[in-house]
């Protein structure tokens, strides 16, 4: 071929490259920007749905409270405005049994025999708190596990081989009672990682997983009364 | 003349041409995406804001309201129209629902994320309150919100969801926990236990500080439970 020819047809190659390698970057740059921006967005939705969610528990509490001091301003039986608000307390601390509609989570270590990777055959602590987590993300209105009720100061810690709530040493099978709009609380679960984590465990290693829902879930009221020795409300 | 080279060059100008008229095109495309994007987060941002300062006023609606109500609960227990143990009832109660500013010895954790590998993530947060309440924490808070019985930790996307709210983090500090109770016990537990912090620190280079303190106030939380669907069942 004569040298002319030869670097034209060269130069005509690498024209077409750089017009596809152009073409190719561009793509990638357009998708970046997309993804990035709607990601930003779902971070701002989904803030503004919770935001949202906690002004109407606000606005629900402001009215609570504002009918209590009217109660008073009204000159209404003081004793009976006082004795009626330790019960509601009583009840926002978990120091009342309650029953009501919602699900019940059965997690237990796997029967089979142990090969190796011998901690995937067994339920750990922070299984049960992150459920739990989402359940409360979910709406719930009270939480049990084997029978111990989760409050303010429910630990869910395992010292070695044994989990502890309440100080109480609980045992498999751990069964997870919750009250709560069963929809909103499967929803909840699912968004979380440890469901399918759970199914997985289940297939590979045989750990036990269901979620049932149920009419009627009891969940005992807390047992031991708070011992707090350091804190103390503020006076205004 | 046309020369034999002259055809293959103008082909290849043609479609490079049409390449960069192309390019021309996408690239008008994307600054128009670029452009609706930043006009969407911008408004939702204001709905953000204003949603967040109903909030704020909300809460401090709550407080005031609070605050009126225990001068007069103050006023039945100084009158003895109620007992002091009832009113010691009732304020043990309300330091496990949160609804009252608190204060004690305890510690002061702080985790930053200035030039860290890896972010704290919900997960380790809800570890970090587990172990003190396993150290015997009376009360406890992560960037102002107080932690009770039904506060859910847990992320959308870049923000930190904190009983339903955003945590604001302090410039330079990604988070600051702040917990009640024996400070020399939260402070060993809470910088030992399960090797938490060390998997915090060696494995996402963030940078723990834990300090004992001999006063540390904690703020209330101004929401409750609706207890919907769960009634009181007699025991």
């Amino acid at each position: 071929m004569p040298q002319k020819n030869r670097w034209q047809y060269v130069v005509a190659v690498f024209a077409v490259i750089l017009g596809i390698l152009l073409m190719v970057q561009l793509r990638t740059q357009q998708n970046y920007l997309r993804s990035n921006a709607v990601a930003k967005l779902e971070d701002i939705a989904a803030t503004l749905i919770q935001v949202n969610k906690a002004s109407e528990e606000l606005t629900a509490e402001a009215a609570k409270q504002r009918e209590k001091l009217n109660k008073y301003r009204e000159g209404e039986n003081i004793r009976k405005i006082i004795s009626e608000e330790l019960a509601e307390t009583k009840m926002q601390a978990g120091y009342v049994a309650v029953s009501g509609p919602g699900l019940l989570i059965t997690l237990a270590d796997s029967e089979v025999l142990r090969e190796i990777d011998e901690d995937f055959y067994y339920i750990h602590d922070w299984y049960l708190r992150d459920i739990v987590n989402l359940l409360w993300t979910g709406g719930a209105e009270a939480i049990t596990i084997n029978n111990e009720r989760l409050t303010t100061t429910s630990e869910i810690f395992c010292g070695g081989t044994t989990i502890f709530i309440n100080s109480h040493l609980v045992s498999p099978p751990y069964v997870i009672g919750v009250i709560g709009d069963a929809n909103n609380l499967t929803t909840s679960l699912k968004m979380g990682t440890i469901m399918p984590i759970l199914e997985d465990m289940q297939k590979t290693y045989g750990i036990v997983f269901t979620v049932e829902t149920t009419d009627n879930v009891f969940v005992p009221a807390a047992a031991a009364r708070p011992n707090f020795r350091y804190v103390k409300t503020m006076q205004q | 003349m046309l020369k034999r080279w002259h055809l293959p060059v103008f082909c290849v100008a043609i479609i490079l041409g049409l390449l960069v008229a192309f390019q021309f095109r996408v690239q008008q495309q994307v600054n128009q995406l670029k452009q609706t994007s930043a006009e969407r987060n911008v408004a939702l941002l204001e709905v953000l804001k204003k949603a967040e300062l109903e909030r704020n006023r909300l809460e401090t609606e709550i407080e005031t309201l609070r605050k009126q109500i225990t001068t007069y609960e103050k006023m039945a227990e100084s009158q003895q129209v109620i007992t002091t143990g009832i009113s010691a009832e009732l304020d043990m109660y309300r330091l496990l629902t949160g609804s009252t500013r608190v204060e004690g010895p305890g510690i002061i954790a702080t985790l930053d994320e200035n030039g860290a590998f890896d972010k704290v993530a919900s997960s380790d947060l809800q570890d970090l309150v587990n172990i003190l309440r396993y150290a015997g924490a009376e009360a406890i808070s992560i960037n102002g919100q107080r932690i009770v019985a039904n506060t859910a930790i847990h992320e959308a996307g870049n923000n930190m969801l904190i009983n339903k709210t955003p945590v604001n983090r302090p410039e330079g500090l990604a988070y600051e926990i702040k917990a009640i109770g024996d400070p020399p016990t939260l402070s060993q537990l809470f910088r030992i236990t399960n090797g938490q912090i060390d998997t915090l620190t060696d494995l996402k280079g963030i940078k723990v500080v834990v300090t004992e303190m001999e006063n540390i106030e904690i703020p209330a939380l101004s929401g409750g439970t609706n207890f919907d669907l769960a009634e009181p069942v007699e025991e």
